[in-house]
């Protein structure tokens, strides 16, 4: 039995062994063929600083309460994550964009919308962000999509 | 006689102990028999059917008429040209009749008109338009408006021009066009491109110039637009975002808000010296102003005492006196043409309401509801509203009459919303 098992184990990793070579072969005429000096050109990441950068940590955007403007703890662990960025890319400079869900009437969520933009900008500016690197523009409810916890929201975009 | 009773809408919300009735109107729309025109050529003949048929729909959309079925006419048009036998049209229960002829001329019509009080046996109007053939819709809506004016006592809003939001593509990413069309939804012209966002277009008094909010290059800002040549011009130059405008009666002037440092505060702006004041100074929003018709006052609503409600205030921002003490928020308060009621959105256990109460804040009365109602206006006469009412996927242009009865939607080719109606066309 045990002698069989054994025999078993050799074939196994004798074929493995074989279809490493085989795979390296391959990869050998191809390098060989096309002189690639990387072989697996694969995207790495986001320009650091970059508005894809920004982005791709999830702290663009903070959420509201319903007609509310007041930074929640959520929120302010999001601001002070934009607030290192933006201390980490001194170059970089930010719009910061009010939304409103649908629910409201367009004029008085035009204001809501600047009040949520700026009480971001109030919060990154207490974070040491120079203002001047801060814009703000509100869209009110012009770009609510329906889901009205996420239509409530400001969102920094590196510019 | 028709009488169209609309009764009591009693509305309970289910977590307010509170009732809310939506206005009972009582309307007794009056028959009215349009016979086509009269013609003696083959273009005049078809032109004045479409003249007819043009009024006849203006007339019906008021829900202050109801046309009687062209089948039940008992009179040809050419027996009509010898009068009307009133008591054949007293038989099928006609109240009022329109008769009349058209004559064409090298491109050129001449249209006569006739309206009859079939129970006096009277003839209560007679006038002649002039005009070239492609202007005879034009001409049906000034002969519309003639005749409303003579039958309800209150003038006409046919021949005026309705200014929108197009909105196309899912919510949220929709292309916004502004449109300008007929009234009744025929010559739509598209004003802006859809490359920005705009919203809130308003008309002037001197009726060829607009007033927008456009997002060009991210910057909300209030613009000004000559109708005729799409010409564009930004008003003022603002440290932040400008938004919800208005002309004052006199077009000379306009009233918007200003966004800053999270506060919305109002502006007035006379025109020709570009002279700026600032109306409000509190540390709050207040938005949606908007003067009443003798250029006097301003009504707002501002959320300086917690929820949104309605202010007047002098027009260079002296008083302001809170007029709206009722259950909610008040938004968007608009004076009417006549200058007794102000129409305003009104949001309350979860619901919006279109509604109207009397410049010192008593008398409310609530019109329709809906999931979200909002950018209401009126039309010129100040008898009918127009507003815009959302659903979870799309917002249309509807119109009212006063009594909260005849409410209909805007004939608009897509989604539509901030409908604006323009002064009556001299």
């Amino acid at each position: 039995m045990e002698k069989w098992e054994m025999s078993f184990k050799l074939f196994t990793s004798l074929a493995a062994l074989v279809a490493l070579a085989a795979c390296e072969s391959t990869d050998e005429t191809r390098s060989g063929m096309h002189d690639w000096p990387t072989p697996s050109a694969t995207v790495e990441g986001p320009v650091p600083g970059s508005a894809e950068h920004f982005k791709q940590n999830g702290q663009d955007r903070v959420f509201f309460g319903f007609d509310q403007s007041k930074v929640s703890p959520d929120a302010a662990k999001t601001l002070e994550a934009q607030a290192a960025f933006a201390k980490e890319y001194p170059s970089t400079n930010y719009l910061v964009e009010g939304h409103c869900d649908e629910r409201g009437t367009a004029e008085y969520n035009m204001a809501l919308g600047e009040r949520r933009a700026n009480s971001v900008v109030k919060t990154l500016v207490a974070h040491g962000v120079d203002k001047s690197r801060l814009q703000t523009v509100s869209y009110g409810k012009e770009r609510a999509t329906g889901q009205h916890d996420m239509d409530r929201n400001a969102t920094t975009v590196v510019r | 006689m028709y009488k169209i009773l609309i009764g009591f809408l009693v509305i309970c919300h289910s977590f307010a102990e509170m009732t809310i009735d939506i206005t009972q109107g009582q309307m007794a729309p009056t028959p009215i028999a349009v016979t086509p025109l009269y013609g003696a050529t083959t273009t005049s003949v078809e032109v004045g059917r479409k003249i007819s048929a043009v009024i006849t729909a203006n007339l019906e959309r008021s829900g202050l008429f109801k046309p009687v079925d062209e089948k039940a006419f008992v009179q040809t048009m050419a027996s009509l040209e010898k009068g009307p036998k009133f008591s054949e049209w007293r038989l099928i229960n006609t109240h009022i009749l329109m008769q009349g002829r058209v004559t064409e001329d090298k491109g050129h019509i001449r249209v006569e008109f006739k309206l009859f009080d079939i129970a006096t046996e009277k003839q209560m109007e007679g006038w002649a338009l002039k005009g070239t053939l492609d202007e005879w819709r034009r001409m049906a809506h000034k002969i519309s408006d003639v005749i409303y004016k003579r039958v309800t006592g209150e003038s006409g809003y046919f021949d005026t021009k309705i200014v929108y939001v197009s909105k196309v593509g899912p919510k949220g990413r929709a292309v916004s066009r502004l449109v300008i069309m007929d009234q009744d939804g025929f010559n739509p012209l598209y004003l802006t491109s859809g490359q920005s966002l705009v919203t809130s277009p308003r008309f002037s008094p001197n009726l060829h110039q607009i007033t927008y909010l456009d997002f060009v290059n991210n910057k909300p800002r209030v613009w000004l637009m000559n109708t005729n040549t799409q010409k564009k011009e930004l008003v003022g130059n603002f440290p932040g975002m400008t938004f919800a405008p208005r002309f004052s009666p006199n077009g000379k002037e306009m009233v918007m808000s200003l966004a800053k440092d999270g506060q919305t505060s109002l502006y007035s702006i006379t025109l020709a010296s570009k002279e700026v004041k600032r109306l409000t100074r509190e540390p709050v929003i207040d938005t949606s102003p908007s003067y009443s018709p003798d250029g006097t006052k301003i009504c707002f609503n501002s959320d300086r005492a917690g929820r949104t409600q309605i202010y007047i205030m002098d027009k260079e921002g002296g008083s302001p006196t809170r007029i709206s003490y009722g259950q909610g928020s008040y938004r968007s308060p608009i004076w009417s043409p006549r200058g007794d009621l102000i129409a305003f959105v009104k949001i309350t256990g979860g619901t919006f309401y279109l509604g109207v109460m009397r410049a010192d804040g008593s008398g409310e009365r609530l019109l329709t509801q809906g999931w979200i109602i909002d950018d209401v206006c009126w039309a010129p006469n100040g008898r009918v509203l127009m507003f815009t009412r959302g659903d979870k996927k799309h917002t249309k242009s509807y119109t009212i009459d006063l009594t909260g009865y005849n409410e209909r939607q805007v004939p608009t080719a897509t989604d539509s919303m901030s409908s604006s109606w323009s002064p009556l066309i001299p």
